[in-house]
């Protein structure tokens, strides 16, 4: 009596601490279950690129691009998504589904025609030519929060059959008819372990692997298991088969990609096969369900025998199970194990992502981009950003070899930004923010405010064309080159021209100079003195309208660039010049789109005429003329002839070096220096220029070449640079110069025509 | 006088000239100044004279050079007079009367595609294929022009107009795409309230292309 006494009593308290832990465990199901189940990372896309008749495809390097899309190249013809096969001059690319903002694209076999590389034809079955295709976009990167698990949700009607059967084969048999705890597994199990007197064998059913998933450690012990056997047996209660299956094909770990683990089996379609679920076959849907168990010994990547064993074990329960039949089985036996590429891409712009976030986080919280599975879809060309990245690596690499000095201080290494910009759309292409992201993730394209000098000179010459239409003004007037001061706001300045380090590289300086001579030579005094006759505060007003949105006060050294701006700025205005005087304002983003293919923001394209057309194409035309016998002749001798235009800019003290130019598509922006107070002691024809043309040589090669369009307001005329006036055959030298209509010079030179001056008298 | 007069006579009834077999239909919309190499004007004679017409015996031996100029004048003149104006809807590639580089092919498809997108329901479909336009060629001035059409029905005048003054810088080949942006930016001034700035712009547009 005592004892049943003491036997109601224990089972009274443990009763009851069984139900209120039972209800904690609840709790914590419930609270689990109700709310959003996991943290879906954001993506960040680059643009897509289209394929064309008439494309040249060294231009767009097409077989590294399919490289880095994960595409396989195959020497039979293909048969499946993210495949290639090339055969002659015939390329054939299975192109793969991708949810793109407005519509779903799904996959089919593509077909190029190519000949001397150019595409020729490109159609999707035989006479069926298409105009134009749409290579997918590329990952660049993910926002992820505190783990790195990469998720694609699915819906249990998504999911094929035959996947389910195969996971509830080999990992379950008995799902549908246990409670969340199967006994005889538990069984089997225990008494396994206890033989080996070691934790060897799990007899987990489908919901208690995902209990221990969701709310449990890995660590194998019998109170985890007591804890797991308990949560499994609520979830079953509350939750229905379907609801858990889901929950189940969703959390599931399937291998990994880098430090990103691959999480659920829709995202593990896409990493193993590059397929949605519906088109996966039956020998890849015993394949994904054998990884389940073990995804770092069945991944096909690491081990294909293993993988293929561990697959027709998989179709070996299917037909133990009855969910296959014989010759179902048999067929899929035979299937060759096909997996494609494995792609682990670096990311190769992470100062433009720092960038896109920053402008991301202006209207979402930094948990919303970390977990809601948002899609950005960018301006950046990865082609473009490789070859910025190789460019700035190679030269400056090149600088410091060459130029010992650069590598005195441990502290501070030189540095270097570049960024690249369709002008017409302001479309951001590549963009490097400093030398090395995992050392420096100051992003110096829109973080470092440094001092432009000469990069302004253009903007004041740019005033000076916009004055009376044009008419005012032209490139083959004289300025005075003698020194001279200016008293302003009670404070004397007096500008002097460039001095070189070395005393011996300084060349006699002319008395006066056309302003071409001083915006190819980049001369100071003449600039200034341009500068205080237009007036310092139009000059300021102009710099504003470009772009640049930094303060600019009316100052006279402002003409000289003594005012700290960001590359983008620089960037900015230039696109300006670039784009006949129309101001792009720079996108990095296109699109984002949520999870449900819902646009949640769209960036388009903003224009805005800020200067003639006339006016920036005189500026083009004598930006030209630097980079042909100006100061930044330099580009020619890398070897770059293109029709470009550009202007070196070099600061107080050698601490800055410049060097932003331009082709008719594209503008790139280049600087070098140390972010503290440092001299780098190199003008910026030295150090930014190789940098710019690096990367132009292969931006543009391959590509279509156009000259800069001549506005119906311009006129050219053979001028005598002696006289400026128009050149005959008697004078010794003659250049073309471009003027506004009606400013051209109407008299012959007559400086070497004596005889037609003697006519006139 | 006398002459050359009985000749143009006998000729116009036995050459009786009918707009209607002029062909291809599609090119029945180009201006001669913007006709395209493949298509372009032609015209067939004979085949549609009136019946019951009595023609003159012609002495052919007598028929002069000069009357030949002046009947080609007579008939490029009434081909003019015939000719319909270019509308919007033209075929974009016609407008180019030499081949267009292969990006310039390419992003005027698409921005014929999105021409096709053009309405309330779609506008940000269109705007999606513009842009994808003028990545691949951005110096394609339809893409703009087309840009500032979808940002007038939207009501936004100012950023249209910032389209449309790129479509001027490079519709310079093109007088009536060019003038119909100019007539497009007109009727953006006008909405925006500045009346003498959309009436320059009408005017600028008339100088262009006097027959808009």
């Amino acid at each position: 009596m005592k004892f049943l006494k003491i036997f109601i009593v224990l089972s009274l308290i443990l009763g009851t601490i069984l139900f209120f832990y039972t209800q904690y465990l609840s709790h914590i199901v419930t609270e689990k279950f109700s709310g959003p189940k996991w943290d879906l990372p954001s993506k960040v896309y680059s643009d897509a690129l289209q394929l064309y008749p008439g494309l040249d495809i060294r231009s767009v390097h097409l077989k590294e691009k399919l490289d880095r899309l994960g595409y396989q190249e195959v020497s039979d013809p293909v048969s499946r998504p993210s495949e290639y096969h090339v055969e002659g001059e015939q390329w054939a690319i299975y192109l793969n589904d991708f949810s793109y903002p407005l519509k779903k694209f799904t996959g089919f076999p593509l077909f190029l025609d190519i000949e001397d590389s150019v595409i020729t034809k490109l159609y999707q079955k035989k006479d069926e030519e298409i105009p134009l295709a749409e290579l997918e976009p590329e990952l660049i990167t993910e926002f992820f929060g505190s783990s790195r698990e990469d998720r694609q949700l699915v819906k249990l009607e998504e999911v094929p059959p035959n996947l389910l059967n195969a996971i509830i084969s080999v990992e379950d048999a008995r799902f549908l008819e246990h409670s969340g705890v199967d006994p005889k597994g538990i069984f089997r199990a225990f008494f396994t372990n206890l033989k080996n007197l070691s934790i060897v064998q799990g007899g987990s059913t489908i919901t208690q692997q995902l209990v221990k998933n969701f709310f449990l450690t890995q660590k194998r012990s019998y109170i985890r298991k007591l804890n797991e056997a308990l949560m499994a047996l609520i979830v079953e209660s509350r939750y229905s088969k379907d609801a858990i299956l889901e929950a189940y094909v969703n959390e599931v770990y399937m291998g990994q990609r880098g430090s990103t683990g691959i999480y659920g089996i829709a995202e593990a379609s896409k990493f193993y096969f590059s397929k949605s679920l519906e088109k996966l076959s039956l020998s890849e849907c015993a394949l994904l369900a054998g990884i389940i168990r073990g995804p770092g010994v069945f991944s096909p990547f690491k081990n294909k025998s293993l993988a293929t064993k561990r697959r027709n074990v998989v179709l070996r329960k299917m037909l133990e199970t009855n969910t296959l039949i014989q010759s179902e089985y048999e067929e899929a036996l035979k299937d060759p194990l096909k997996v494609k590429k494995f792609l682990s891409p670096p990311n190769i712009a992470p100062y433009f992502v720092d960038f896109v976030k920053m402008e991301l986080l202006e209207s979402y919280s930094e948990k919303v981009l970390n977990t809601q599975g948002l899609k950005i879809f960018t301006t950046l060309d990865p082609l473009l950003q490789i070859f910025a990245n190789q460019a700035m690596a190679v030269s400056l690499k090149h600088l410091e070899a060459n130029f010992p000095h650069l590598k005195d201080s441990s502290e501070d290494i030189l540095q270097g930004a570049f960024m690249a910009i369709q002008p017409q759309t302001g479309f951001i292409r590549a963009l490097i923010g400093g030398r090395n992201y995992t050392e420096s993730q100051f992003n110096r394209i829109t973080q470092a405010h440094r001092q432009p000098g000469s990069l302004f000179k253009p903007f004041v010459f740019l005033t000076a064309f916009s004055i009376d239409h044009g008419k005012k003004y032209k490139l083959t007037d004289i300025l005075s080159n003698e020194p001279f001061t200016l008293t302003y706001d009670k404070q004397v300045w007096e500008p002097t021209n460039y001095v070189p380090l070395h005393p011996d590289e300084k060349e006699e300086e002319k008395e006066t100079v056309t302003l071409r001579e001083t915006l190819e030579q980049s001369i100071n005094i003449p600039t200034a003195r341009l500068a205080s006759e237009i007036g310092f505060k139009k000059v300021a007003q102009m710099i504003k309208k470009l772009g640049i949105q930094s303060p600019m006060p009316a100052i006279p050294s402002l003409a000289l660039g003594s005012k700290e701006v960001t590359p983008l700025e620089i960037a900015t205005a230039y696109s300006v010049l670039a784009n006949g005087g129309i101001r792009a304002t720079p996108i990095s983003i296109k699109q984002v789109v949520d999870p449900e293919g819902n646009v949640l923001e769209r960036r388009s394209i903003e224009v805005e005429k800020v200067a003639s057309e006339e006016a920036t194409y005189l500026i083009t035309y004598a930006l030209e003329g630097v980079l042909n016998s100006g100061t930044g002749r330099g580009v020619k001798l890398f070897g770059f002839t293109k029709p470009a235009a550009g202007k070196t800019g070099t600061t107080n003290e050698y601490m800055d070096a410049w060097f932003s130019g331009y082709t008719p598509d594209l503008v790139g922006v280049a600087w070098v220096g140390y972010d503290k107070e440092k001299k780098v002691g190199l003008t910026g024809a030295q150090a930014a220029l190789p940098i710019w043309t690096r990367f132009m040589l292969k931006a543009t090669e391959y590509k279509p070449e156009h000259d800069f369009l001549v506005p119906e307001d311009i006129v050219f005329a053979t001028i005598d640079p002696e006289s400026g006036e128009l050149a005959s055959k008697k004078c010794p030298g003659s250049f073309k110069e471009a003027f506004m209509k009606g400013t051209e010079p109407k008299r012959v030179c007559e400086l070497h025509n004596p005889k037609k001056k003697k006519k006139k008298k | 006088m006398y002459t050359i007069y009985r000749y143009l006579k006998n000729i116009a009834k036995l050459f009786y000239i009918s707009p209607w077999v002029l062909s291809p239909k599609d090119n029945l919309h180009r201006p001669s100044s913007l006709r395209s190499g493949r298509g372009g004007w032609s015209l067939s004679f004979g085949a549609t004279q009136p019946n019951n017409t009595f023609i003159y015996p012609i002495r052919w031996s007598s028929i002069t050079i000069n009357s030949f100029i002046i009947i080609f004048c007579l008939a490029s003149t009434s081909c003019s007079f015939l000719k319909p104006r270019p509308t919007t809807d033209d075929p974009l590639l016609d407008f180019y009367s030499t081949e267009p580089a292969a990006h310039t092919r390419a992003s005027l498809r698409l921005t014929e595609k999105a021409r096709t997108q053009i309405s309330p329901t779609t506008y940000t479909t269109a705007i999606d294929t513009l842009n994808k336009a003028l990545t691949i060629d951005p110096q394609n001035p339809f893409a703009y022009y087309f840009l500032a059409w979808i940002y007038y029905e939207k009501d936004d005048y100012k950023k249209s107009n910032g389209f449309l003054e790129k479509a001027k810088q490079l519709f310079s080949p093109f007088p009536f795409w060019k003038a119909k942006s100019y007539e497009l930016s007109s009727l953006n001034w006008e909405k925006l309230g500045d009346k003498k700035r959309a009436h320059a712009q009408l005017k600028k547009a008339k100088e262009i292309y006097p027959n808009l």
